[in-house]
């Protein structure tokens, strides 16, 4: 299950409110890319340690976590061993020469793009799909002030959550209903792939239009207008765990700052 | 049809692509170093099929999917980590790719009719162009690498092949969907 990222539990973590949790989740990585130093990266470094021991996830769930991206790490980290001159020369042949620039820089991306997953993960990890929609439509409400329908956009974002699993689900029947008839992705000449591949996805195109065309119907047929105000069925409301939070993720932003100005 | 009911319909056709978008990034070919993934393939027919207004739309959808964590990037990935890490800038080109797809479609569509080889164009201007032209700088501005040819080579050309046979594929399913339901062609867009 591609979506079945959360992972529930009791933790304080978990219970922290959701909007407060983006809002972390995207000031941390503006902090990641605003500091240069491995000195600041150290102190951002407590956060996804003091997260994850707190939260109670498992170390496979960490290492599930990083491991789309680990590829990218090594990739990023040889092409600066390979690209990035300057400094001292750390080892040299005929056809190559390491300089500790590239070593410094490749660590350096690769600590950064680590630590953006791993915290970016702890948010997943900790807080429900669901939870983090509602969350991320009520941050966007500012943006009706200036003509952008977040009533829309929400909708839109809750029906495309709902229906990943189906159209999911719809794909993988018709791939294989087309496999019983010859078709393969994996197997046979490129344009035989290629065919295959066409013949699987025309019908998911017919049936998405034919879904768009009923799920229309319905709504509107249960009085559904995004030009009227609606209630909310969900709701959750701000503790003080938040407000502690919110001090120490201000403690955090000082610290760096400071760091910051020293240099 | 009424106007309430037409766009209710395209905002669910919309949310329902950036479903399928999600959904895309679990199947790949193998081919060469490189595999295909679907997500570009989708990001091109979204523009051929839903036009420069819900095409972009339905991407932004996905972004937003994206950035509050679901794991549906390529690879399994998510989060606002994958969002704005290195590979990054192609995700964000992806709803300007729809836009110009969408525009430079229906451009086509105005001057008669729409044929194969005119999509292969529409998809090479308005998608491989403008995908890797916003992709590749970011990916080498975010990761301090240099603008040279060696850097280019490294982080590019290894990804031609498959973008290529993407372009043809959306092309021949989109004239496919064409012939089959007029309400794709974007001749029939307001």
């Amino acid at each position: 299950m591609i979506i079945g990222q959360f992972i529930p539990g009791q933790s304080w973590l978990h219970c922290l409110h959701p909007k407060g949790k983006l809002i972390f989740v995207f000031i941390y990585t503006f902090l990641l890319f605003w500091m240069q130093d491995l000195t600041a990266y150290a102190v951002l470094a407590i956060v996804p340690i003091v997260g994850y021991l707190a939260s109670g996830v498992s170390i496979q769930q960490v290492y599930r976590s990083v491991r789309p991206v680990f590829l990218l790490a090594i990739i990023l980290f040889l092409l600066h061993l390979l690209l990035t001159k300057g400094g001292r020369v750390v080892w040299e042949t005929s056809i190559y020469t390491l300089y500790s620039a590239g070593l410094e820089q490749g660590t350096k991306v690769v600590v950064r793009l680590l630590l953006l997953v791993l915290t970016a993960s702890l948010l997943t990890l900790t807080t429900s799909t669901l939870a983090l929609t509602d969350a991320f439509s009520g941050l966007l409400k500012p943006l009706e002030r200036v003509g952008v329908p977040i009533n829309s956009f929400a909708m839109m974002m809750s029906i495309a959550l709902r229906f990943i699993p189906v159209i999911g689900e719809e794909m993988q029947r018709i791939r294989q209903a087309q496999m019983i008839r010859g078709a393969s992705l994996q197997y046979g000449t490129l344009r035989h792939r290629l065919r295959s591949l066409q013949s699987m996805l025309i019908p998911i195109f017919l049936s998405i239009f034919r879904r768009a065309d009923e799920l229309a119907f319905a709504m509107e047929a249960k009085c559904y207008n995004s030009e009227h105000p609606r209630t909310q069925w969900r709701r959750q409301s701000f503790t003080q765990l938040d407000l502690w939070f919110a001090i120490l993720t201000s403690l955090l932003i000082l610290s760096l700052c400071l760091m910051r100005w020293w240099h | 049809m009424t106007q309430q009911n037409t766009s209710l319909r395209q905002l669910i056709l919309a949310a329902l692509f950036a479903a399928l978008l999600a959904v895309a990034g679990q199947f790949s070919i193998p081919v060469g170093p490189a595999p295909i993934t679907l997500q570009t393939l989708i990001v091109l027919l979204s523009g051929l099929l839903l036009g420069p207004r819900y095409g972009p739309l339905s991407i932004i959808v996905f972004i937003a999917l994206a950035g509050i964590g679901l794991p549906i990037l390529s690879g399994g990935s998510g989060g606002v980590g994958t969002l704005f890490g290195p590979t990054g800038g192609f995700i964000f080109s992806w709803p300007i790719a729809s836009f110009a797809i969408g525009m430079l479609v229906r451009w086509v569509a105005k001057r008669g009719e729409v044929k194969f080889w005119h999509l292969i164009g529409v998809n090479l201007l308005g998608g491989s162009i403008i995908i890797f032209g916003i992709g590749v700088p970011w990916l080498l501005i975010s990761t301090g690498l240099p603008f040279t040819m060696n850097s280019l080579t490294k982080t590019w050309f290894i990804f031609i092949p498959g973008d290529l046979a993407k372009v043809l594929l959306s092309a021949l399913i989109a004239i496919s969907l064409y012939r089959v339901d007029r309400r794709f062609h974007p001749a029939e867009k307001k």
